[in-house]
């Protein structure tokens, strides 16, 4: 029941017109659903802007005695949201025309469930958004139609249904520990004083990618299709840095998680040589870094934090849709195959080049002016060995996003450029240079040039990004010291990437990760488990029927035919045992 | 030169970003000698150096993080078809 259908007329949750346009979607008909796909992103992200915030603007519904709220939006919660619809716009853009029908409605519910999260105001509306992220990104996975795209989607599945138990579980404790403000179990920051606080965090970090589960980002998104990965790398990560921000600010277990899962992203992408899995691994790094400052837990921080979500949301949309285009271009994704693309793509190779800047945070870019907000602070908090370990994890993104990415990529000349897909197979090579080899066409280009025109403007306009906070000019990035700085941790390191060149050569295999522990040493265990309680079993089935044959023949032996209490006797022995007894009678009772 | 050799043309080009950075490098130098950087290091430590910090965190920072990370990719790679067993 609404709590007031007049007031909230215009509050319709943008989230679940997401989800409900996304469950209509797979039965329209191409036409139909292209147009939902372009307009209906465009069209959320107006209600979004003319949306108000706080108490007036919210929408509550009662439902088992809990007051539900779906619509209580923040400028953080509202950030988060917008950027989202923009990623789902343009991933949407990019799958257009390869995608399966089944992925696109399968992303508007993913996109549908975060924006529900970012927007919702209690913790059980969170956990039914949450749920719903899990299983839409898992239909994502199994529709990318990779090798392992089945196996790592149910491992994703595994991974996300745990969280959501400890998330569902510390939920249920706060509800019990009594909790309960007078709006329901509001979803606002929570104080580090019971179980139920570890339980909700565990869960969120689950999402997050902390350790010890960052492995399912690099296992399971590079099955996802060359816009699946689009949309997974947008989602779920960020949605889980927003509830973060939210809930757990300034908590400082959050800071070790943090570097580890950045230091983590940069020494794995260093040794992988799938181009969509350095990009996975890059996810977690740039996570580590929004995942440290939430720690620190200031306002600058969090505003960093913040942010940087936005910034990273849009190069690496730029990056993954450069890779898809190049995997649908070749057919390939492994950097031993790729190389020389500049030619051949010159226009996803510049939208590339301008994410891969904004990655590593050259001036002028959109992470240039968030990232530094973080290690701002950490040096002004006085967190010398955070700020220490994040300058140096700044310089090291040079080997993941990026340089090596479009170093490997575009532009290694040491090996011949890849043939396109088409002309592999045998067709006409005219027809492939324009259809296949060269760079996306239509929707697709739209698509990753809109992103890295973003990237650029974030870059060169960083106020319009801080005034959605409340923070315009409170911080200012250009200074010359700021700029010179920038370039200086920057440069060394590319200089030290083309020295080492020789040494990060792409190499087969794969990298053992903490999934080892899942996928082999504790299915070993069950094995061994399983192989002894089978042993174990039979042994005891056996023992139960050898002593059923013993107690058999034991019967046979007797009362059956031949058994001494079966056989015939002679009436002499008959009579000399009734002769016996009652002699033994006679004794018995004059002895008594 | 003969640059029509893939190998022979990626080296050339290689050598020559090489040369690019490490001069830029050596200019990103002599401009903290107009504007002297400032690092928290400066108020942990007083003995930390002024003149070229960001440089020399990044450049032996890296240098750290390289070999290690060679090392772990040797002890961690496997066959691809190490979980197909």
């Amino acid at each position: 029941m609404i709590a007031d259908p007049v007031a909230t007329l215009g509050l319709v949750p943008p989230g679940l017109i997401l989800i409900g346009s996304g469950l209509v979607l797979f039965f329209l008909p191409s036409r139909v659903r292209s147009l939902i796909v372009v307009v209906l992103p465009l069209l959320l992200l107006v209600q979004l802007v003319l949306m108000g915030q706080g108490e007036h603007n919210t929408l509550t519904l009662s439902w088992l005695n809990q007051t539900l709220t779906l619509l209580r939006p923040s400028a953080t919660g509202k950030l988060f949201a917008t950027v989202f619809l923009f990623a789902l716009w343009a991933g949407g853009l990019f799958a257009l025309k390869t995608a399966h029908r089944g992925e696109l409605a399968a992303a508007f519910i993913y996109a549908g469930g975060s924006i529900g999260i970012c927007l919702c105001g209690d913790w059980i509306t969170l956990f039914g958004f949450w749920e719903v992220m899990a299983l839409a990104s898992t239909f994502i996975i199994w529709n990318g139609q990779q090798g392992d795209s089945r196996r790592a989607g149910m491992r994703y599945l595994l991974v996300h249904l745990a969280g959501g138990v400890l998330l569902l579980t510390g939920i249920a404790g706060l509800a019990i520990s009594g909790e309960i403000a007078e709006g329901g179990l509001t979803f606002a920051h929570l104080t580090p004083d019971s179980l139920h606080y570890w339980l909700i965090l565990a869960g969120i970090l689950v999402n997050a990618g902390a350790p010890p589960l960052s492995f399912w980002i690099a296992d399971a998104y590079p099955q996802a299709s060359p816009s699946g990965m689009v949309f997974l790398s947008a989602f779920t990560t960020k949605t889980a840095v927003f509830v973060l921000i939210t809930a757990f600010a300034g908590e400082v277990l959050l800071i070790p998680i943090g570097l580890y899962m950045a230091f983590y992203g940069i020494v794995y992408a260093l040794l992988e040589s799938d181009v969509r899995r350095i990009l996975a691994y890059s996810i977690v790094n740039q996570v580590g870094f929004m995942v440290t400052a939430i720690g620190i837990g200031t306002t600058t921080a969090l505003h960093g934090a913040t942010t940087h979500a936005v910034a990273h949301i849009l190069y690496k949309m730029v990056l993954l849709m450069g890779a898809g285009s190049v995997l649908l271009a070749t057919g390939h994704s492994q950097a031993a195959k790729l190389g020389r693309l500049w030619r051949s793509m010159p226009w996803t190779t510049g939208c590339v080049l301008i994410g891969a800047a904004a990655s590593m945070g050259v001036p002028w870019t959109s992470s240039f002016v968030t990232k530094s907000l973080i290690l701002q602070d950490a040096a002004e908090s006085h967190n010398t060995m955070v700020w220490l370990l994040l300058t140096l994890c700044s310089a090291a993104v040079v080997f993941n996003a990026g340089i090596r990415f479009p170093w490997l990529t575009f532009f290694q000349l040491d090996r011949p450029a890849p043939q396109p897909l088409e002309a592999e197979q045998g067709q006409n090579q005219e027809q492939d240079n324009k259809q296949t080899s060269g760079d996306p066409r239509g929707w697709s280009r739209i698509a990753i040039t809109a992103a890295a025109a973003l990237c650029l403007l974030v870059g060169w306009f960083p106020q319009l990004l801080y005034a959605q906070l409340g923070a315009a000019g409170l911080y200012h990035p250009y200074t010359w010291p700021h700029i010179i700085e920038q370039l200086q941790i920057l440069l060394p390191a590319m200089l030290l990437f083309f020295l080492s060149l020789r040494w990060f050569q792409p190499q087969r295999g794969l990298l053992l990760d903490t999934d080892w522990l899942f996928r082999s040493a504790l299915y070993n265990l069950w094995l061994w488990f399983s192989h002894v309680l089978k042993n174990r079993f039979q042994v005891f089935i056996r023992f139960l029927f050898n002593s059923q044959i013993r107690s058999f023949n034991f019967l046979f032996r007797h009362y059956g035919p031949r058994g001494i209490l079966a056989r015939s006797w002679p009436t002499g022995s008959i009579a000399l045992w009734v002769a016996i007894i009652l002699a033994s009678y006679v004794v018995l009772y004059s002895v008594q | 030169m003969n640059v029509s050799h893939p190998n022979k043309a990626h080296n050339s080009y290689v050598k020559r970003l090489i040369y690019l950075l490490a001069g830029g490098c050596l200019l990103l130098l002599g401009m903290d000698l107009f504007h002297p950087p400032h690092s928290p290091l400066q108020h942990s430590s007083p003995h930390a150096p002024v003149t070229g910090i960001y440089l020399l965190i990044s450049g032996v920072g890296l240098l750290i993080i390289l070999p290690l990370s060679r090392l772990l990719g040797w002890l961690l790679r496997r066959r691809e078809e190490f979980y197909d067993r």
